[in-house]
């Protein structure tokens, strides 16, 4: 039997299983993008308001690094400008979670086995999901070339977007591919994969924010070099096709070769016996929490030297309208630290819905039937929750002082803790989330991550001019100290971690009166 | 003696599905309890009312003398719990959660640990995600008898145990007993609650339909009597206290729960053979869920 036989039956089993989930993933993003391009159109409606644009972003480091160059002032241009970096992390997101959740993650939890039986090569089920990630990315891909065609933009180059949106989809997917097939949990696929994306993202930045060849640093800034409505290099994707083709070839390499529940890595023992720190509730959540801690907050130091280290070489001046109405200040490091908490917030808002986690793994019995209060038992996981966006944000701070170290050693201080003051933000989305879990746990995810959207939203409203600026201070991101340039927000500050507690008390007493099941 | 365990008229719906229906439970100290029923019956949601982690819709519940639901949560560190299914984290080793899982219950006791671990051969260096099921029961068990606990509740706790574990499993029951603690074990393997349990409460449909010792529900399910006789029987199919019977020529098999009237009856005709088989906890079993409560035939087992 060949590795592959029975990849036609899986692409069925696959399809049938991401119908809802996968096709909402692709499609909602390239709408997004559809929307967010005809957004920022609608901004600068002519020729003048956009070249406007296009030279202060242009000498803009800040504005290089976040988003990158305008490349073309016409309709279809400044739409790509804004949508692009969005289109990478969106796309790249849904294919990295589709293939791990048809490869990995049956695998992990034993689902693979019932096909095992069946006559289905070992390369099979990752081929078929290939197969429907490059689908999905394909379709994410036309629904943005259709959209810019219908927001007026030229057709050579809507292809080309759409055939940029697609790259960034095949690419995310043939990685993923391969990162399951090196770990063996379906978490650390996802993290590593999400990792690595990240990074992409961020050399893209520096690549650019660099200029010249430097672009070459990231896949990610090959595919913005194709440039459509500009220089149109469709060519520049033939690395990219390239290297996702290699991806997935060793990937497919390595499922027709190894055992079915293994990774590359083996598996190693641990101790017998638990620290002596191992004791309670909260001990037992910072423990299970503590990988997803240290990488985010390694994450964020990297960012943080990167950030540091670009604002200081390239010393320009940022000039977006993100929060600059509610007093953060000009410059990219203001910039980055103002969106900060809401990184910290998400990884916060996770790592306290693990709480759910608990409950329908059964795990939660182990524990609720011992003598652990269930107050306890819920505030171990929101204060996991909030050492973690504290943790993050610090790191952050951290990293952007060290890079500037060399340059303006006087404000290490000041900048190494902007970050970690800024947690306050992060605490309200964390203690909402705790009550939400206490109240109405099946909903709580969703509700949690659509709070902390709706108010990303209206960072968006603001920069799209919709609303006045000063609506930024309904935002917890605007309320924190806005160190080292912006104002210190004492009172607002404490008026945020008051909330905070509120929520959590509220949290507490509603735990009291909830099943557990 | 007294209750450990009391549970009156308990009721529980999720939506419109009602799990338990006016459910009654008593458990005295000291006694190995056995919670027999088929899946869905509603012996985990019953124990799960009992942990205090469901509430009951009403009815009143009663564990270690306090209501389980508002109890504070010490009352749980007189008690010990097993799940039909142990999830443990995946990430730490069987030697961690079986310490940690200690300590929360406020104590350890590392010999009597280490002295479980080695009679289940469990290896407690093992991250949890590569144990199995029977592993991760493993796990579950030695939590719970490695500490004190004046109740030990135990919902089908030998699932993916191989016929060695159990055995082991029994034994820690008996040693459970034999140190005072009280049992309830829930369970649908009848060898297993035959064999460890002094009383049974058969649940179904959220109700517990009936309750004693085995000796009692026997008296309960009707008795397989086969005769051959000398002479060919008449207006036996009218006789009080018969259930189900079937003549062939000389040969009667009946199911019945009156010996006296029926016996006087079978001797009249004149007794050459007769085979007597009392009800086995299968047919109680089958008696208490067959749709028409009648207990089914086993002339073909007792032959």
């Amino acid at each position: 039997m060949n590795t592959l036989t029975g990849t036609r039956p899986m692409l069925g089993l696959t399809l049938r299983r991401e119908r809802l989930h996968g096709s909402a993933w692709y499609v909602l993003s390239g709408l997004l993008l559809v929307v967010i391009a005809a957004g920022i159109i609608a901004t600068y409606p002519t020729a003048a308001d956009r070249e406007a644009l296009a030279e202060s972003v242009n000498a803009s480091a800040g504005e290089l690094f976040m988003i990158g160059p305008v490349s073309s002032t016409d309709v279809g241009g400044v739409g790509l400008w804004r949508m692009l970096g969005i289109a990478a992390i969106f796309v790249s997101l849904a294919s990295v979670l589709t293939v791990v959740r048809n490869t990995r993650a049956p695998e992990e939890s034993g689902t693979s086995e019932l096909l095992g039986s069946a006559a289905i090569g070992r390369a099979a089920p990752l081929a078929a999901t290939l197969g429907v990630t490059a689908a999905g990315s394909l379709t994410a891909g036309i629904v943005a070339s259709v959209g810019f065609l219908g927001i007026g933009a030229s057709a050579g180059g809507s292809v080309l977007v759409g055939a940029q949106v697609t790259s960034f989809g095949l690419l995310a997917a043939a990685l993923a591919a391969l990162t399951g097939q090196i770990v063996q949990t379906a978490r650390a696929a996802t993290g590593i994969a999400v990792a690595v994306v990240a990074a992409f993202f961020l050399l893209r930045g520096a690549g650019d924010a660099i200029g010249g060849n430097a672009y070459w640093m990231s896949p990610f800034g090959w595919i913005a070099a194709v440039r459509p409505f500009a220089h149109n290099n469709a060519w520049m994707l033939l690395p990219v096709l390239g290297l996702t083709i290699a991806l997935a070839a060793v990937a497919v390499w390595i499922a027709s070769r190894r055992d079915l529940g293994a990774g590359l890595l083996p598996e190693r023992v641990g101790p017998a016996h638990a620290n002596a720190a191992l004791r309670g509730p909260t001990s037992l959540a910072l423990r299970t929490s503590r990988g997803a801690v240290i990488g985010w907050a390694a994450g964020a130091l990297v960012v943080g030297l990167m950030i540091g280290g670009v604002s200081s070489t390239v010393d320009e001046q940022i000039d977006l309208a993100l929060g600059t109405g509610a007093g953060s200040g000009a410059g990219l490091v203001q910039v980055a630290l103002y969106l900060s908490p809401l990184f910290a917030a998400i990884l916060g808002i996770q790592t306290t819905l693990r709480l759910r986690g608990e409950v329908t793994s059964g795990r939660a019995e182990a524990v609720l039937s011992r003598p652990v209060a269930r107050t306890s038992w819920l505030l171990a996981y929101a204060i996991t929750g909030a050492l973690a966006a504290l943790a993050v944000l610090f790191a952050f701070g951290l990293g952007i002082g060290v890079a500037q170290l060399g340059t303006d050693p006087g404000s290490f201080g000041v900048l190494a803790v902007a970050g970690a003051l800024r947690a306050p933000a992060a605490w309200v989305f964390i203690a909402l989330t705790t009550l939400l879990l206490a109240t109405i746990p099946r909903a709580a995810t969703a509700i949690a991550f659509i709070v902390l959207g709706a108010f990303q939203a209206l960072e968006f409203t603001v920069e799209f001019r919709l609303v006045p600026p000063e609506a930024l201070y309904a935002s917890p991101f605007a309320l924190v100290p806005q160190l080292p340039d912006g104002e210190p927000h004492p009172w607002q500050t404490i008026l945020l971690i008051l909330i905070a507690a509120a929520l959590a008390a509220v949290a507490t007493r509603s735990i009291r009166h909830q099943d557990i099941h | 003696m007294t209750n450990l365990v009391e549970l009156r008229q308990i009721t529980k719906s999720f939506g419109h599905a009602r799990a338990l229906d006016g459910l009654d439970l008593k458990i005295s100290a000291g006694e190995v309890h056995g919670l027999l029923g088929p899946n869905g019956a509603g012996k985990s949601t019953t124990i799960r009312v009992l942990l205090g982690m469901l509430r009951a819709d009403s009815g009143t519940a009663r564990v270690l003398g306090h209501d389980p639901w508002t109890a504070a949560p010490e009352v749980r560190g007189r008690l010990a719990y097993v799940p039909g299914d142990v999830s443990l984290w995946p990430n730490l080793t069987g030697g961690e959660v079986i310490d940690l899982l200690a300590r929360m219950h406020g104590g350890e006791d590392r010999a009597r640990r280490d002295a479980l671990i080695e009679r289940f051969e469990l290896d407690p260096t093992k991250r949890s995600r590569t144990y199995s099921k029977g592993n991760r029961q493993k796990v579950g068990l030695v939590s719970a008898l490695s500490v004190t606990a004046e109740l030990l509740i135990l919902d089908e706790p030998t699932a993916g145990l191989d016929p060695l574990m159990e055995e082991v499993f029994k034994q820690c029951v008996h040693e459970a007993r034999d140190e005072g603690s009280t049992v309830l074990l829930s369970s649908h393997i009848l060898s297993e609650v035959e064999q460890l349990c002094d009383r049974v409460s058969i649940v179904r449909a959220g109700k517990v339909v009936d309750t004693g010792t085995l000796a009692e529900l026997r008296g309960h399910a009707t008795t397989v009597v086969t005769a051959t006789l000398t002479r060919l029987p008449t207006g036996l199919d009218t006789l009080a206290g018969i259930e189900e019977i079937a003549v062939d020529g000389h040969r009667v098999e009946l199911t019945t729960t009156r010996f006296d009237e029926v016996m006087s009856r079978l001797a009249s005709f004149g007794i050459e053979a007769l085979t007597v088989a009392p009800p086995t906890l299968e047919d109680l079993f089958l008696h208490y869920y067959d749709q028409t409560g009648t207990a089914k035939s086993r002339a073909g087992a007792t032959a």
